[in-house]
C-alpha cells in the first residue's frame, strides 16, 4: 500500500483550508471609504419641510369622545330568532263577547 | 431645529457603515454618497413608523439593501456595466496591505483581494447581501432575517451556498490561471 493518495488529500485539504480562509479573510476586510466632511449636514439640509410628529416611537392618541361612546354605549340587539312581537288580544274585541258585571244586573 | 440636530448627529453615527455597505453591495464608489443620502431621508421618512422593535442599526441595513436592491434594477434597466470596486482612484485593497509583508506578498494578497470582490459581484444579490451582512459587517442571524424579512433558515442556507459558490468560482480561476501560466512557460 502507497501513501501517496493519502499525502496527496492531506495536501489537498489543506489546501482547500487555506483558500477557505483566505477568502474569508477578504470577505472580513472593510473597504476603505471617503465620506465628505459635510455629508450629515447635507442631509440635514435635505429633510423635508414638514417634519414627522415624533421621533419616540411609543405615541397613542385617544380616539374622539363620540366615537368612544358609540363603541361604550352601544345597544344590545336581540337574537335574530327570538320574536320581538306577540300578538296582543284586542281588548275590545274580547268585551263584545264576555258579560260585563253591568250587564248582568241589567238583565 | 432640535430635531434636525439630533438627525444630523444620527447621520454622523452611522454614516461609516452606511458607506461601507453600500460600496460592496453595489461595488461601485460612483454614486455612494446620492445612496447614502437617499437611505438617510428613506430612515428620516420612516421615522414616525419605527416602533422600535429592532436596533436603528438593523433599521438602516433593511433601508440600505432596498436601496441597493433599487440601483441593481437601475443599472439593469440602463444595461451598464459596473464599475469595479478596484478602479483607478479608489484601490481600496490596497489599504489592506499589512506593513510587514514584502512587496510580493502584498502584490498576491491585493489580487485575491480583487478576485473575491469581482466573483462576489457575480454571485446572486441575496447571496452576496448575506455574505457582506455577516462577514463584512458581522451582523448576527437574526439581524439578517430582520433586515431581509427572510427567516433565519434561509438565511443559513444562502451564506452557506454563497460562500461555496465564491470558493468554487475562486478554485475555478486559480486552476485556470495555472494552466495558462505552464502553456506561456512551455
Amino acid at each position: 500500500m502507497s501513501d501517496e493518495p493519502m499525502n496527496s488529500k492531506h495536501v489537498n485539504k489543506a489546501a482547500d483550508d487555506e483558500l477557505d480562509l483566505r477568502v474569508l479573510r477578504a470577505l472580513e476586510a472593510t473597504p476603505g471609504i471617503e465620506i465628505p466632511a459635510d455629508f450629515a449636514a447635507r442631509v440635514a439640509r435635505q429633510l423635508p419641510a414638514r417634519r414627522p410628529v415624533s421621533l419616540t416611537p411609543t405615541h397613542s392618541m385617544s380616539a374622539p369622545a363620540s366615537y368612544a361612546a358609540r363603541k361604550t354605549f352601544r345597544p344590545m340587539r336581540p337574537k335574530p330568532l327570538i320574536p320581538t312581537r306577540t300578538a296582543i288580544p284586542n281588548l275590545r274585541f274580547v268585551s263584545k263577547k264576555t258579560p260585563t258585571c253591568a250587564g248582568q244586573a241589567e238583565g | 431645529m432640535d430635531i434636525d440636530l439630533t438627525f444630523e448627529q444620527l447621520v454622523r453615527d452611522h454614516q461609516a457603515m452606511v458607506f461601507r455597505t453600500l460600496l460592496r453591495l453595489t461595488g461601485n464608489r460612483e454614486h455612494v454618497d446620492d445612496l447614502a443620502q437617499d437611505v438617510f431621508l428613506r430612515l428620516y421618512r420612516a421615522l414616525p413608523s419605527f416602533r422600535g422593535e429592532a436596533l436603528i442599526t438593523t433599521y438602516l441595513y433593511r433601508i440600505a439593501v432596498n436601496v441597493a436592491q433599487d440601483e441593481w434594477k437601475r443599472r439593469r434597466r440602463d444595461d451598464r456595466s459596473h464599475v469595479s470596486l478596484s478602479d483607478e482612484t479608489s484601490a481600496w485593497e490596497e489599504r489592506l496591505a499589512h506593513p510587514d509583508r514584502n512587496a510580493e506578498q502584498q502584490l498576491e494578497e491585493r489580487e485575491f483581494q480583487q478576485t473575491v470582490e469581482e466573483q462576489l459581484q457575480l454571485l446572486s444579490q441575496i447571496e452576496r447581501t448575506i455574505l457582506i451582512l455577516y462577514h463584512q459587517e458581522e451582523r448576527s442571524y437574526e439581524q439578517i432575517s430582520y433586515a431581509l424579512g427572510m427567516p433565519i433558515g434561509t438565511v443559513r442556507t444562502h451564506l452557506h451556498r454563497g460562500r461555496k459558490k465564491l470558493r468554487e468560482a475562486i478554485q475555478q480561476r486559480q486552476t485556470k490561471e495555472r494552466r495558462t501560466e505552464c502553456q506561456t512557460n512551455r
